[in-house]
């Protein structure tokens, strides 16, 4: 394939694991990524340079990932959760790839703290408790154990609430988690269903003897 | 909130306090033996690696799921 020939020479400048080859990543977002430059951007736009340059190195993996599934046709699991507690990745994320030290180092360089940095991000917290916390440990288990695997969430605009304390009263105040963008989600604007409510499942058995269901009787 | 606390109580948060006190109590007697203590700490740790989430996952796709791992390396393909 052609193309991958081009893949391989982009892959050695932007996605190298060292820290000199991380910080040429990061440059690279903060300008055109951003549209920042060393006058204009803020510690939120350093953490959003550093999450797409450690992003591309997952992206890549991602691919190849899914192409060896596809290649081998292997059984997939998809875990589907109404919560997950993921807590802030990019740390997480960091340590997966084994390049936290190189990290650190390419951001020192540029007199930049990735303690800070990791600091900027919002805690993703959709869910309420152990349930969702069990859910995203579930998910490290699945990559641990190396089952392909995939976690189906939702989205919610607002997490779990930012607390606050008022006469001795608890305030409620929503988590607007997504207000300054999220550099880890790549929408799918393509990918739409829709879904009716209410409605029943009617299950049949077809030629091969496999259970099929349908949710019929659904409203418009 | 202690008037809440004290006269409603909706989620009885006092409803164990005294028996919660008492285990309180026998946990202080317990940490000033010192042998004791060293004791029911390493025997705590290591009863919890039965809640492992890799052992409960790895169950599941035992007994359920049925799939099969794959690892991947970074060439091939």
């Amino acid at each position: 394939m052609q193309s991958s020939v081009l893949f391989k020479s982009w892959g050695t400048f932007n996605k190298g694991m060292n820290a000199k080859s991380m910080l040429l990543s990061f440059a690279n977002h903060l300008e055109y990524s951003l549209s920042k430059d060393q006058y204009t951007a803020t510690q939120r736009d350093m953490y959003h340079a550093l999450a797409l340059a450690v992003r591309d190195r997952m992206v890549e993996r991602w691919i190849h990932t899914q192409q060896n599934y596809y290649l081998q046709d292997v059984k997939r699991v998809y875990y589907l959760s109404a919560e997950y507690l993921m807590g802030r990745v990019l740390v997480n994320n960091l340590v997966n790839l084994g390049i936290y030290e190189e990290a650190r180092k390419a951001m020192e360089e540029i007199h930049l703290d990735l303690n800070d940095l990791a600091e900027q991000e919002p805690d993703m917290g959709l869910g309420n408790g152990g349930l969702g916390r069990l859910a995203a440990c579930f998910l490290d288990s699945l990559a641990t154990l190396e089952i392909p695997a995939y976690g189906y969430g939702i989205r919610y605009e607002f997490g779990i609430f930012d607390q606050a304390i008022k006469n001795l009263e608890q305030f409620e105040l929503p988590e607007n988690w997504l207000k300054f963008g999220n550099p880890w989600e790549i929408p799918r604007p393509e990918y739409t269903f829709n879904v009716h409510f209410y409605g029943r499942v009617k299950q049949t058995t077809d030629s091969e003897g496999r259970l099929k269901s349908e949710w019929i009787d659904t409203s418009k | 909130m202690m008037d809440r606390i004290q006269y409603a109580d909706p989620f009885m948060v006092l409803a164990d306090f005294s028996a919660y006190c008492k285990a309180q109590q026998t946990i202080d007697e317990w940490y000033r033996d010192a042998d004791t203590w060293v004791r029911k700490s390493i025997v705590n740790v290591a009863r919890i690696g039965k809640f492992s989430s890799d052992r409960t996952i790895r169950e599941y796709n035992e007994d359920i799921w049925k799939a099969t791992p794959l690892h991947i390396t970074r060439e091939g393909s």
